[in-house]
């Protein structure tokens, strides 16, 4: 519950966010026809929206995990579900990092990033599997890992590549 | 004649109950210490070559700690208890050497400052391994080791 709550506020701030950031680039652009995710690329570092809110996210995660872990509680599908609206965020933040990389700039540890890429999205999916397979309070508790897994990546992105902003 | 089932609820391995999330975050490690390492040794080995074996010594501890906590039998619970205790005393003396001989260490390693860079999980995770261990061999159901015969004090 709490963690959908706060899910949701995440989102409402991206939702919000969107319209301003699209006026500051339609004042900028004189010409409608260009790509307005070409535009940006050029023009801002990576959105720190998307970092911030599975930060959020992965942390309201954790919590509401650890207090499954801690009224007894089993895997269930409202922590399955969560963790698929972690797992989706994750794959949004790939598809824009992968399309700044496409873009021309490129970090430092390239190497490390990429290796980033790879294995964010997969925390998730082991994290559940993982979890399903525990069939005492202790499965929420692997859950509660991922998320925090989660939260700790996005600092080590800023880390890796500062232009991906938290 | 085979020993009784242990309940559903009871931990009947090393992998399940609390092992599960311990599992899990020497996962972590596993994979993030030998990535990390596998990255400084290949890119820039010359930069700090004594933190970039340490930190591939302790990918290998974490990856023999994951695989055997996550095998449970008799042997790989005990290869578990000495990776466990390397890990330990690993964490302490890096820690230690790190702080003491910062100029060894121009980049960090996972076990630099006892694992202050990771939330000193690495200071904490070896002792929760070992805690689990030896709860483990204690409970019924478990196949008690020689070990058992030595441990005579109640701490779990």
């Amino acid at each position: 519950m709490v963690a959908g709550m706060l899910m949701a506020i995440g989102f409402l701030s991206f939702t919000q966010e969107d319209p301003t950031r699209a006026e500051k680039e339609s004042l900028k652009m004189p010409c409608p026809s260009e790509s307005v995710t070409t535009k940006r690329s050029t023009m801002s570092p990576v959105n720190g929206v998307v970092p911030t809110t599975i930060i959020a996210a992965g942390l309201a995660l954790a919590g509401y995990a650890l207090l499954m872990t801690a009224l007894n509680r089993r895997m269930g599908a409202g922590l399955l579900a969560a963790l698929g609206v972690l797992e989706i965020l994750l794959l949004v933040l790939v598809g824009i990092i992968v399309a700044r990389l496409a873009g021309g700039p490129r970090p430092a540890g390239l190497a490390t990033l990429i290796g980033y890429l790879i294995a964010m999205p997969l925390v998730p999916v082991i994290a559940g599997f993982w979890g399903a397979l525990e069939r005492s309070r202790w499965g929420p508790a692997v859950i509660a890992v991922a998320g925090l897994v989660a939260a700790v990546l996005m600092i080590r992105l800023h880390e890796i590549w500062p232009a991906i902003r938290v | 004649m085979a020993p009784p089932k242990p309940a559903a609820s009871r931990p009947d391995s090393t992998r399940t109950g609390p092992g599960r999330v311990l599992i899990a975050v020497y996962a972590i490690f596993a994979l993030s210490a030998s990535a990390r390492a596998g990255v400084q040794i290949a890119t820039k080995f010359g930069h700090a070559p004594v933190a970039y074996l340490l930190s591939a010594f302790a990918a290998v501890v974490y990856i023999l700690a994951t695989v055997t906590l996550a095998v449970g039998s008799p042997a790989a619970r005990r290869i578990a208890v000495v990776s466990c205790s390397v890990e330990l005393v690993g964490v302490l003396a890096v820690g230690t050497w790190s702080i003491a001989d910062p100029a060894t260490f121009p980049d960090a390693t996972v076990w630099s400052g006892y694992g202050s860079g990771y939330g000193f999980v690495p200071l904490v995770l070896p002792v929760l391994g070992l805690l689990w261990l030896r709860r483990w061999t204690r409970r019924p159901g478990g196949s008690l080791g020689p070990e058992q015969i030595n441990r005579d004090d109640d701490v779990a």
